[in-house]
Parts: structure tokens; sequence; C-alpha cells
């Protein structure tokens, strides 16, 4: 199920609290704030994708928070970020 | 007639308590780049998804003049926006000598709201905000003189992403 507008709000104020020099923003909030409309949206419409890409073992068992917790480690790892 | 300044530094701000609408600025000290004997300074850093603010309590000079109104003067760079606006927020607070007026229960008076201020386009970069105090509290020298600031991040026209550093506000006054 796609984030509502106050956790989309959410996210939108925790991104800002990670920018940190060096790092360059060169978009407006706006701009930022449509990208998250934009992520959650493909989020959500590709969830089942998603899920059909994982193993059909932890698929089963696992549950849905868990399964999102897992694609959120993995990026936040590919964005050089230290894990939780 | 000459211009006197009041300096307010991050090192000396005073700091709400982080209840609602009572949001708080982050207080860093940064290590220059450069090389030793390297610089050590203070910012102030304002978030870009709401209102924080902070203030300095000192006293109007003795030589200062009612009119024309104060100048606050804001030095600030951006953590990582090389685009769009910050709007800032000054108020001042004054208590003369003899006043009817308990200092534990004075607020702040009249808020004073920039111009929507394009940030400098490349991050780290220094710039200043100039806004006038006309809502000045009729502020007199000799007085005790509260000096509030804050970012207004959740004004739909501050747009620039991420902190705001301040590293210095002034308030600028005429003399008699």
């Amino acid at each position: 199920m796609a984030l509502t507008a106050g956790e989309r709000d959410e996210v939108f104020a925790s991104f800002m609290r990670q920018l940190n020099r060096p790092d360059t923003t060169p978009y407006v909030k706006s701009v930022l704030r449509t990208a998250i409309d934009n992520a959650d949206d493909w989020a959500d419409a590709n969830a089942t994708s998603y899920n059909n890409a994982l193993n059909a073992t932890f698929r089963t068992n696992a549950v849905a928070a868990q399964k999102n917790i897992l694609l959120a480690l993995i990026t936040w790892k590919r964005a050089g970020k230290t894990l939780p | 007639m000459a211009t006197g300044t009041i300096t307010c530094l991050p090192g000396s701000a005073l700091f709400p308590d982080g209840s609602a609408s009572n949001l708080a600025p982050g207080l860093v000290r940064v290590k220059s780049s450069a090389s030793a004997p390297s610089p050590y300074l203070m910012k102030l850093l304002f978030d870009a998804s709401t209102l924080e603010q902070c203030d300095w309590i000192t006293t109007m000079p003795a030589d200062a003049n009612a009119t024309p109104a104060p100048v606050m003067k804001v030095y600030f760079s951006m953590e990582s926006a090389t685009t769009g606006n910050v709007i800032v927020l000054g108020r001042l607070l004054a208590i003369t000598d003899g006043d009817s007026q308990d200092v534990n229960a004075k607020a702040f008076g009249t808020v004073n709201t920039s111009a929507a201020t394009a940030v400098p386009g490349t991050a780290g970069h220094m710039k200043v905000i100039t806004l006038t105090l006309t809502n000045a509290d009729s502020v007199a020298a000799g007085d005790l003189l509260g000096i509030y600031f804050a970012r207004d991040g959740a004004s739909g026209s501050d747009t620039a992403t991420g902190d705001m550093a301040v590293w210095a506000v002034t308030v600028t006054y005429t003399t008699a």
C-alpha cells in the first residue's frame, strides 16, 4: 500500500536531514517532494514484481514489513550509508 | 550619526525546548579544511522542512537611536542547496528601565519577515540577508534587548532544500 501524504511528508523531512556536505542539491523542495511521490508510486506499482523476485521460502515466510526492510537496507547500503 | 552593530554568534545563542512551535537549530563546531592553523568555526543549522528558532539576550547600547528601524543582517551559507530561496524571521524584545513588565513573562514583538532570498549558487558560499526590523517592540537606548531569529522552512516561499548554516547575525542601528 502506498504511503499517505503525511507519511510522504515525513520522508521529505527525513531525506533533507540526510543531506551533508559535500552532497549538493541542485533542485528545489517541490521537485524533491514530487520525486518522493514518484518513488513511492513506483514501489507500490512494482510491489508484486519485487515480491516475485524473492526466493520462494523467504517470500512465503517473511511478512511484508520484513520485505520492505530488506529492500530499504539494500538501497541504504547502495547509497553508501552506514547501516543502522 | 554613525552605525553601531550588535553581533550575535552561534556559541551564545539560546535554544528553545524542542516542544511544538519551539524547535531549535543544531549547533555544530567546524574545522576548516584549510591547512594548519585551521580555523574553527561554529554554525547554526536550520532545517529545511520546519520553523526552527533561537535568540540572544543583550542590551541596546546607550548611543542607539530608535529611528530609523534597526536592521538585522544574517550571514549564511547552504549545506547542500545550490538553488531555491530561504525565508528568515526576526523579532525584537525590549524592556525599559521601570517598565511594568515581568521579565519572565515578556513576549517577543511582532515578526518581521524577509523577502525570499536566493541562496548562493555553490554550497558553502556565504551570502548576507538584510532584514529591516520595522516592528522593533519600541526598543530604546539602554533597554534589555532580546533578538529572535528563525528560518521558516515550513513557508511555501522557502524552497531551498537542506540545512541553512548561519554563521553570525547582527543588528545594526543608527547612533544618536
